[in-house]
């Protein structure tokens, strides 16, 4: 009659067997990044050329120019996984090194008897990984994990066990490091971090004042510790020039770092989807709304550390709290460094606290509730995992693969194309293609990448670089992001370019010059039938997927001025999203009133949906109704203060009164 | 961990930034709804001109972010106005609670505080839409009841009963244009033990986590989905499985209530009333037991949700009256009009992915 929990007969094993699983099983996910098939494209072309590439050979924007290419051990391995396992296997590695690295991570933590701070670890860790499993994509980045918690293995191993020759991995790891990525920098930070901290201690730590409990738990000296780590530092640093691309490949750290600067100037900063600043991206679509309670969860962890904190681990959580708040992409370093530093602190003070309530019922009481947790995570990540599309195949609507198939079999030539996808254009059709701008910035320069965001901007702007460049093709996404459907309708509009393939979620483009006969009859209810039949057939047994395609039809439908196409072909979908996208449709066909039926009828639905109240105040707006219309956009603003179109509408507003 | 140096104002410190870098979201989200009001209010004293109804066409077609598709951290949304499946004794989930994921789990931990003991209770319910019409789920309950001086012996002898209650099954139907209105089947299977016993002797019916039978559930509800807030009214009967082989019996219930919640942003505090009435005393072994019929129960929740995560916190104090049945062989207090033992609760709801 009692609630017990499971008593593994090797608990140890258990933990580490259930970290393994968790930890992995949150990285299954297909491939939603671009930059695998570059990465790919250049160990294949590494291997075909028996030599590393120390030029760009594959854009037009940049094909000659100097490329200090450190990805390059990274490169050489993802392609030999992919040529043997396909995309499958390059998931699966990416778990399995996820995994373990997880295992080296929780053996940097004490092992002591009856000590809480493992299993507290595990589901710290599990949950930071479910919440940023976004980032654990298909990149150098989990290279970095693994070495990151190397690092901190054998840096907490030296804290506490003062065994100098465990130091002589570092310099050794930092060799492979320094050519996996350009994050490799991190690995002297780290081993400064430990070093600074005994330096302080050695100058101000028998002072009454000094904050911070003693960093050697061996009993050895501030100062012995002091100069090994130094000399370990020193070796490190030595270590990241030990790359074929000398001084460029050691200033690329710093390079990127700069780029991660948050600043209004800062182009890298502020136009790279993972370069923004978490609270940014938490506040216009939501993501990121877990760092709040990451931080909120290190507070009390330090709180409760008291004076047990160590100095070290305290620059360690500056550092890469800094860098998280800085740009969205290290929230995932954050958590992988402050996880078992969290735990160091957080767990003892809960032992205590709940003993000291009830010693038998304490126990149990942190048993359930931790195993509670961990099974709860653990199942959802395995959810998660059970939702995806097929792991052997790209994310559908990432990358653009129906227009690349296309062009395999058409004359070949320059492609203007979205920088993300421009990898996967890469990897599939060069050399005979060679797109424009892809996402390895480091490339161009910030006048070229501002004179590539302005053509999203400003779709006017595309002759210029195309009576530059003379592009053959164009290849863009509908939705994916979206940013770029007023070029896909100038380009539309052009006499000099038609419209030669289109599945409805990515566009091709060709030079009218290339004579490729009609255009597509777009806006006709035969092609949008066919489109939407193909679909079905794709995406067979996915219906979410088949459902996403018709919306983006019907949104490359209304961005090309076919209101009545889009309303038709959203007709039968009582969907919220569907609706909405029909309203706009309505609305930017001139239909106002039809417009209002639908606003009126997903507000009845949810009095907050956002959306419509934005599309209530423009149809307020075109009757010249101000008051009706500063109502919704207060409605609006009082659900999301944060919403981009309310935002855009106010500033018009503002603009134009 | 080395104790023996130092003050805790270095940790203290950094815990106070990194505690001041958690609430920098709330501070901004009131900053700019501060700002957006701000042009709202220039833009209402301007003279008024031709203004701009122009749209950059991807800011305008970009209508929601869609559920349940892609990469899973694409997935996560999906905002249901008004959910209200309620588990624990009392208290009722009010608030937007979370929808539109993959599936929704809602855990609901309760307390009620007894004059000799407690009932801990954690309903653990799953479900998951069918269509726009039907929703359909089960629950699996955790009860912990503890009494203490069961026998008033001396010295005491306290006595425990905890384990799986009831696992049961429901299907909901939705009603009209909007959804607003729910019917619940809901049907209890006899999982719990009913024949728990100390030292030989059978513990009085309602010690014991179930009855032994099947049991049924009949709800409806009607949500109001107003601008300022949420009205939940609705009513249930309850089937709580007759008579047993051991003579136990458990009388059939019903009730009716009304909630009414207001939005402050994430968070909907509500109040309810409910009011139960039991048609029959239970009888433990054959014996009618000595019971309030009739209850009015005083609820107070407050919520807080995301678009998929929502907490719940609540209190409940029923008043009863209207008493039936026999008191026991030897009770000294024969049962009175009073209030009730009090209920507490929180709970987590989830609709990921």
């Amino acid at each position: 009659m009692r609630i017990t929990g499971p008593t593994p007969r090797h608990p140890a094993l258990f933990l580490c067997g259930l970290l393994f699983v968790a930890a992995a099983a949150m990285g299954i996910a297909p491939a939603a990044d671009g930059d695998i098939w570059w990465h790919l494209a250049a160990g294949r072309e590494m291997v075909a050329r028996r030599a590393l590439l120390f030029s760009d050979p594959f854009s037009v924007g940049a094909g000659g120019r100097a490329w200090a290419d450190v990805h390059w051990l990274f490169q050489l391995g993802v392609y030999a996984v992919y040529r043997y396992f396909g995309l499958l296997g390059l998931v699966w590695a990416k778990c399995s090194i996820v995994g373990g690295s997880a295992l080296v991570l929780l053996a940097a933590l004490p092992r002591k008897p009856r000590s809480w701070v493992a299993p507290v670890f595990v589901t710290l860790l599990v949950a930071g990984l479910f919440a940023a499993r976004g980032l654990l994509l298909l990149r150098p980045v989990i290279v970095t994990l693994f070495f990151i918690a190397l690092y901190f293995l054998v840096l907490e191993r030296f804290r506490r066990f003062g065994r100098a020759r465990e130091l002589w991995l570092l310099p050794l790891a930092q060799v492979a490091w320094a050519n996996f990525q350009g994050l490799s920098a991190i690995g002297p930070a780290l081993v400064a971090a430990y070093a600074l901290a005994a330096g302080l201690e050695l100058w101000a730590g028998s002072s009454r004042w000094f904050p911070f409990a003693h960093a050697s738990l061996s009993g050895s000296s501030p100062r012995r510790q002091f100069r090994l780590q130094a000399l370990a530092l020193i070796g490190c640093a030595f270590a990241s020039c030990l790359t074929p691309f000398g001084a460029a490949g050691l200033t690329l750290p710093a390079k990127l770092l700069g780029r991660l600067l948050p600043s209004a100037v800062n182009v890298y900063a502020h136009a790279i989807a993972e370069n923004v600043p978490p609270f940014s991206l938490e506040q216009t679509s939501g993501e990121f709304w877990h760092l709040k309670w990451g931080f909120a969860l290190l507070a009390l962890a330090l709180w409760c550390g008291g004076r047990r904190l160590q100095l070290a681990h305290l620059f360690l959580l500056s550092g890469f709290s800094a860098l998280a708040l800085m740009s969205n992409r290290n929230v995932l370093l954050l958590y992988w460094v402050a996880t078992p530093i969290a735990a160091l602190y957080l767990a003892p003070s809960v032992r205590v606290w709940l003993l000291r309530w009830n010693r038998q019922r304490g126990q149990q009481l942190a048993f359930a509730l931790n195993a509670g947790a961990l099974f709860t995570l653990l199942g959802l990540g395995v959810t998660a995992a059970a939702h995806e599309p097929s792991l052997a195949r790209p994310t559908p609507f990432r990358m653009p693969e129906a227009s690349a198939d296309f062009l395999t079999h058409v004359p070949g030539g320059s492609i203007f194309s979205a920088d993300h996808q421009v990898g996967y254009l890469i990897w599939r059709l060069y050399p005979r293609f060679k797109p424009y701008i892809d996402t390895r910035l480091v490339l161009r320069s910030a006048e070229e990448f501002e004179e590539y965001l302005s053509i999203a901007e400003d779709p006017q702007r595309f002759a210029q670089l195309q009576a530059r460049e003379h592009f053959a093709y164009v290849v863009l996404p509908v939705a994916y992001p979206d940013r770029y459907l007023g070029l896909i309708a100038a380009l539309n509009a052009s006499p000099e370019w038609q419209l030669v393939f289109s599945d409805g979620s990515e566009v091709l483009f060709a030079r009218r010059d290339l004579s490729f006969g009609e255009s597509i009859a777009w806006g006709d209810p035969q092609v949008s039938e066919r489109l939407l039949a193909q679909a079905e057939r794709q995406f067979r047994g996915a219906p979410e997927l088949a459902t996403a395609a018709r919306l983006h039809l019907a949104t490359l439908d209304v961005a090309l001025g076919e209101f009545d196409e889009a309303d038709r072909i959203l007709s039968h979908s009582s969907q919220a999203e569907a609706v909405a996208l029909r309203a706009r449709a309505r609305f930017g066909a001139g239909n106002v009133a039809g417009a209002e039926t639908l606003a009126q009828e997903l507000l009845r639905r949810d009095p907050r949906d956002v959306p419509s109240l934005n599309l209530m105040a423009l149809i307020a707006l075109r009757r010249v109704d101000r008051d009706s219309a500063v109502g919704y956009l207060r409605r609006a603003v009082g659900v999301d203060p944060f919403d981009l179109e309310t935002g855009q509408i106010l500033a018009n507003l503002e603009a134009n009164p | 961990m080395n104790s023996k140096n130092g003050s805790p104002l270095g940790a203290r410190f950094v815990a106070t930034l990194l505690g001041l870098a958690a609430l920098y979201p709330v501070a901004s989200r009131q900053w700019a709804a501060h700002q957006s009001e701000r042009a709202l209010a220039r833009y209402q004293r301007a003279p008024a001109g031709r203004a701009s109804t122009a749209l950059p066409p991807a800011l305008s077609l970009r209508v929601q972010r869609l559920k349940g598709l892609l990469a899973s951290w694409e997935t996560i949304g999906g905002c249901g106005a008004g959910t209200s499946t309620g588990a624990g004794g009392g208290i009722k989930w009010i608030g937007r609670g979370t929808a539109g994921g993959l599936f929704q789990l809602q855990t609901l931990g309760t307390y009620t505080h007894l004059r000799d003991g407690y009932i801990l209770s954690l309903s653990n319910q799953v479900s998951r839409d069918l269509s726009e019409k039907w929703n359909a789920g089960f629950s699996v309950p955790l009860l912990y009841k503890y009494y203490r001086n069961y026998y008033n012996l001396n010295p005491p002898v306290d006595i425990s009963n905890g384990g799986l209650g009831d696992v049961s099954a429901f299907l909901t139907r939705r009603f009209g244009e909007i959804n607003n209105t729910a019917l619940t089947l809901s049907v209890g299977f006899p999982t719990a033990t009913h024949d728990a016993r100390y030292k030989n002797d059978l513990l009085t019916q309602e010690k014991q986590l179930g009855i032994g039978k099947v049991t049924g559930t009949l709800v409806l509800d009607h949500t109001l989905d107003e601008l300022w807030g949420i009205v939940v009214l609705g009513g249930s009967v309850g089937y709580r499985g007759g008579q047993n082989e051991l003579g136990n019996y458990r009388a059939p219930v019903a009730n009716v209530y009304g909630y009414a919640g207001y939005f402050m942003g994430p968070w909907v505090p509500s109040l309810g009333l409910t009011v139960q009435r039991f048609f029959g005393v239970d009888r433990d072994r054959t014996l009618d037991q000595q019971e309030q019929l009739t209850s009015v129960a005083a609820t107070a929740e407050i919520e807080w949700s995301t678009d998929w995560l929502a907490i719940l916190a609540g209190v409940s104090l029923p008043y009863g009256f209207e008493i039936g049945g026999a008191p026991a062989e030897g009770t000294a207090n024969p049962l009175r009009a009073g209030f009730q033992p009090w209920t507490a609760a929180v709970g987590v709801s989830l609709s990921p992915f």
